[in-house]
């Protein structure tokens, strides 16, 4: 209970308010932009967060990126443009509703469905977090071990089209987590003699680099097409919205649980909750040859879905250090940087910073519907931001931002490395996110894999013997099977 | 710049030997069963896997397909200029901006790349001077990152 009483003092102070007001805007302006995303606001978030305390800074990197799922809507609906990834889903949709006179409307239902996504995606977190760090507690490298496998198999197997592809782009991270010399043993490994690979290659540049340059770049190398906005004044937003909200309870319902299911998993974020939820919305709709006409129930759910994804990826991010999706990836660094090292103890040792972060979900979320319709009335201002001027300025800020973190120069190589890296990867193919997840979990894979050797003096079998640690490896095994399994299913199918 | 699945598999096998074999010069230590060499072994694996089943994949499909295909924006030299500039500008402030300074790298980056995004020629000066000074206003007396001085050390504020 104390706790709780300082964790809404530490919330509840003038410059934690601002910070999130601040970060709310920016978050609102950045995901409405077309071709900059959440994952790009929490990027460029992360070298300003350096500098704050660690409530502030989880507290901006919470609501900058709820605010820019919500936002990446706005253009959906508008220009026909998704804002973020996670809008991709439902923007045809959605145009077709402006289209057909019902802009307000489906802005609203954005809103507010994003809201109540958020919202039931935060309650999940704040009822299974401390509960899942009770359990966790009891668990050794064995099941940590596991956890992180099975993430990572999650991250290439469910949540990308291209397994293969998906396979690459996480060996890279886990061989940038490689470089330096913190490993078990303690040995440099490929530093080549520089020394500023010794401490292993600085998370924050590479993910500027990986998530901000790469976009300046794509935009470099295309032509920018005039944006007209299909309608410029917006009245009456919230109108209706409650006859949807007594409409729709079911799809409400069905969006925000699969949302904060998916965004759990490791590796699956918001975007990947809006497609799945959109598709089942249609599934199971009882007007499914309305959906692609601009019909507002797929909206609603995938909506929801978004928002409730990216409340979802906090729980394993805080309760066993996994990251769920790529934001969180980032903010596990801002994290660890900020001595708030997360995993079942955080909620013993610092329960009202976990609490202030819990605060602060609630509040972000609530914040969003004043600020959403703000951000809706003013949206044609807000493309008046000329993008060829707003790019070069994102650049800049990069390039402060990597030598901010150890003051050094080699920082803004290591960005730029990353950003071409993210460029060539994207033109071939290659999903970036399993990059980051393999560099942020590299080292607690490897960690924890030493570790039980040592325990288990070289028995492989160990590693199946603890209950916990059994299961979560038979599941692992069973989702590297599952294409195999797959096809055989199909082929014998066909056969019969 | 996209590279057929032949060429990437090759390139990832080549890339998996260079691991590997840099990994096989890595001490064992006592104590420890694993090595240091194991982890990025079995990467390297990984990443031979991968190439090979690609190679595969693709000689049984049996399509020919240009082993290198430019994008399309290599054809505009407007485009051409941006990315190149991106890519060198980086590394040029890189490499020169505790020499130079902030004062001198920042505006310079910026407003190369404002000049090929076609801003108007009066703006760029001024959006370039300005976002310098803001940005230097906030992570230098904000935050307290001490950007360099380089040549301008004498009239550092």
């Amino acid at each position: 209970m104390d706790a709780l009483i300082q964790a809404f003092g530490l919330v509840f102070d003038p410059y934690v308010l601002l910070v999130i007001l601040a970060s709310a805007l920016y978050g609102l302006f950045v995901g409405a932009i077309p071709g900059l995303t959440a994952t790009m606001a929490t990027a460029l978030l992360v070298p300003v967060t350096f500098f704050m305390p660690a409530v502030p800074a989880v507290a901006a990197i919470v609501t900058a990126s709820a605010m820019a799922i919500f936002a990446g809507d706005i253009p959906g609906a508008l220009l026909r443009i998704p804002g973020t990834p996670a809008s991709a889903a439902y923007c045809d949709e959605a145009y077709a509703m402006t289209r057909k006179g019902q802009a307000e409307l489906v802005l609203g239902a954005g809103l507010v469905f994003s809201v109540i996504g958020g919202l039931f995606g935060t309650i999940v977190l704040v009822t299974a977090a401390p509960m899942l760090a009770e359990v966790a507690l009891n668990f050794s490298s064995f099941e940590y071990f596991w956890l992180v496998l099975l993430g990572l198999t999650c991250a290439i197997f469910i949540a990308s089209k291209n397994v293969l592809k998906a396979f690459v782009s996480l060996l890279i991270g886990l061989l940038i987590a490689t470089v330096g010399m913190e490993n078990p043993a303690a040995y440099p490994r490929f530093t080549f003699d520089e020394p500023n690979l010794i401490g292993g290659i600085t998370l924050i540049p590479m993910m500027v680099g990986l998530f901000a340059v790469s976009e300046v770049l794509r935009y470099v190398t295309s032509i920018e097409r005039p944006l007209h906005l299909a309608q410029e004044k917006f009245r009456g937003i919230f109108k209706g919205q409650w006859a949807l909200v007594r409409q729709y309870p079911k799809q409400t319902l069905r969006g925000s649980v699969l949302g904060t299911l998916i965004g759990a998993l490791p590796g699956a974020g918001a975007d990947i909750a809006a497609w799945m939820s959109y598709a089942m919305s249609k599934k199971f709709s009882k007007q499914p040859e309305k959906f692609g006409t601009g019909h507002v129930e797929g909206v609603i759910e995938s909506g929801a879905a978004n928002n409730s994804a990216l409340s979802g990826a906090w729980i394993p991010a805080l309760v066993f250090g996994i990251p769920g999706d790529s934001i969180t990836a980032i903010a596990i660094g801002v994290l660890y940087l900020k001595n708030m090292n997360p995993g079942p103890t955080i909620f013993i040792n610092n329960p009202e910073n976990i609490y202030a972060v819990f605060i602060v979900f609630f509040l972000a979320n609530l914040l969003m519907l004043p600020l959403g319709v703000l951000a809706i009335k003013s949206y044609k201002q807000v493309l008046k931001v000329p993008r060829a001027v707003l790019m070069p300025v994102i650049l800049l800020f990069c390039t402060v931002g990597a030598y901010a973190i150890n003051n050094s120069a080699f920082d803004i190589g290591v960005m730029l490395a990353f950003g071409l890296l993210a460029f060539f990867m994207e033109e071939n193919g290659f999903p970036v996110a399993p990059v980051i997840l393999g560099a942020v979990l590299g080292r607690m894979l490897e960690e924890n894999f030493v570790t039980s050797m040592i325990k288990a003096d070289g028995n492989l079998f160990a590693f199946f013997e603890r209950p916990i640690a059994g299961a979560l490896g038979a599941v692992t095994v069973a989702v590297w099977l599952s294409p195999a399994l797959f096809a055989w299913l199909r082929r014998r199918r066909e056969i019969t | 710049m996209k590279l057929n699945d032949p060429l990437t598999g090759a390139g990832l096998i080549v890339l998996a030997s260079a691991v590997f074999w840099i990994a096989l010069r890595f001490p064992s230590m006592p104590g420890d069963p694993v090595g240091p060499a194991l982890f990025p072994q079995m990467i390297a694996a990984g990443f031979a896997a991968c190439g090979l089943i690609m190679l595969l994949q693709s000689l049984r499909r049996g399509e020919i397909v240009p082993a290198i295909e430019l994008p399309d924006w290599i054809y505009t030299p407007r485009l051409v200029t941006g990315f190149a500039l991106v890519a060198s500008g980086l590394l040029a402030y890189c490499l020169f901006v505790e020499r130079l300074g902030f004062f001198i790298s920042a505006p310079i980056l910026l407003g190369a790349l404002l000049v090929v995004l076609r801003v108007r020629a009066w703006a760029v000066p001024l959006i370039a001077l300005g976002v310098s000074l803001l940005i230097h206003t906030i992570f230098y007396h904000g935050l307290g990152v001490p950007l360099p001085w380089g040549l301008l050390q004498d009239w550092a504020w």
